[in-house]
């Protein structure tokens, strides 16, 4: 199967992956303030009087706010779907042609392949950047087990 | 064969096709006529499957589904084409899906519309839009080649073309059926005519040897519909009568 046969015919996919992996990048930078917030919590902890008063918030309260820029891509992701079908209606009535091809699948693997391949790409990113951030947040509150200790 | 037996197509409410039976053999023209909403595109679009319906539809005797369905082929006003794909990408695809694909009959019919190839179809022209999906659609390598208002938008000169085309190039086991409104400018090629109303077969006419007889298929038509010419001079005449 070629490249071709995935999305809808005569959309430009190359700008879209060109997004795609713009997105990412960007959600992976923007995750990378989890490292730097649980410096500042380190930096915190060394300057603060009384360890035994120093809370350190649970796991998922603090990565949250970070994983925004994966969740987004995902949900963009899944709008991607709906749209990816109205392409065929779109401009002509090309739906016509996809429901007269002998493989009744045609048309779902072209409107589903990019977006759940965008959905999986994501989330397998997301969650290897969620156990590299748990490690870290491990290592922190040991850290802080330690000093308070 | 398209046999249709006791097909009916409600949208709501509104019926469009009541009880419709009929009987479409290989190697016709043949001209679906009707006012607008008789029910010509239902028709249509039941046999090709796109829309659900009550009764039966058998091609070769074989219900209309995957299996057979690459023996039809449509061209619409609405367009089927990939609006964003050029000439060649749509030549490809249809290569690739279509296993009785008529490659030489397309290469043929674009250098007779004198259409671009490597230009998307989206920047063509509405005449040649529709020409273009007319290429498509006869050179799929369907048996049965259903046209709704292929040309609707078309100047004449297009539809002369198109005219030329259609009994240029359909071998003898291929058949078309040709809905439009452009009744006399079709008379001349078709061999048969089916007349719907209100979703109801009300004439199907064979044209072979109506001339002898010295009938023309528009007197027919007029005929079968109730069409009163002298009905505009009447309500004129009685405007007038009120206003005097």
């Amino acid at each position: 199967m070629k490249k071709k046969d995935l999305y809808p015919p005569g959309l430009d996919i190359s700008r879209l992956e060109g997004y795609f992996i713009i997105s990412i990048i960007c959600a992976i930078l923007f995750s990378f303030l989890f490292i730097s917030e649980c410096n500042e919590v380190e930096k915190a902890m060394k300057m603060s009087y009384d360890f035994d008063y120093f809370v350190l918030k649970d796991f998922k309260t603090m990565v949250f706010p970070y994983m925004w820029g994966f969740v987004l891509i995902v949900i963009f992701s899944i709008f991607l779907i709906p749209n990816f079908y109205g392409y065929f209606s779109k401009g002509s009535m090309s739906v016509y042609t996809m429901k007269r091809l002998k493989n009744p699948m045609e048309i779902h693997r072209r409107a589903l392949f990019y977006p759940v391949m965008f959905i999986l790409i994501t989330s397998a990113i997301g969650l290897l950047a969620l156990k590299g951030y748990h490690n870290i947040y491990l290592d922190l509150a040991e850290k802080i087990a330690r000093m308070g200790g | 064969m398209i046999e249709i037996k006791n097909l009916s197509k409600s949208y709501g409410d509104v019926l469009a096709l009541n009880k419709v039976n009929l009987e479409i053999s290989r190697g016709q023209i043949v001209g679906l006529f009707g006012e607008n909403g008789a029910g010509k595109t239902s028709l249509m679009k039941c046999i090709l499957g796109f829309m659900k319906y009550d009764g039966v539809i058998t091609l070769d005797g074989e219900k209309v589904g995957r299996r057979n369905i690459e023996k039809i082929s449509f061209a619409t006003s609405e367009h089927s084409f990939f609006s964003q794909l050029t000439g060649e990408d749509h030549k490809d695809f249809y290569k690739d899906h279509f296993e009785t694909f008529k490659e030489k009959r397309f290469d043929t019919l674009m250098d007779f519309f004198d259409l671009p190839r490597n230009k998307k179809i989206a920047s063509f022209s509405t005449g040649g839009k529709n020409q273009f999906e007319v290429v498509l659609s006869l050179s799929q390598g369907a048996y049965f080649i259903l046209m709704d208002e292929p040309f609707a938008g078309n100047d004449i000169f297009n539809r002369e073309d198109f005219y030329k085309v259609l009994l240029g190039v359909l071998e003898p086991n291929e058949t078309i059926l040709l809905s439009t409104h452009l009744i006399e400018e079709v008379s001349d090629f078709i061999e048969r005519a089916i007349l719907l109303h209100k979703g109801e077969i009300i004439g199907d006419i064979f044209l072979e040897g109506l001339d002898e007889e010295g009938l023309s298929l528009m007197d027919l038509i007029k005929d079968k519909y109730n069409y009163r010419g002298d009905r505009v001079k009447e309500i004129l005449e009685e405007r007038d009568t009120v206003f005097s």
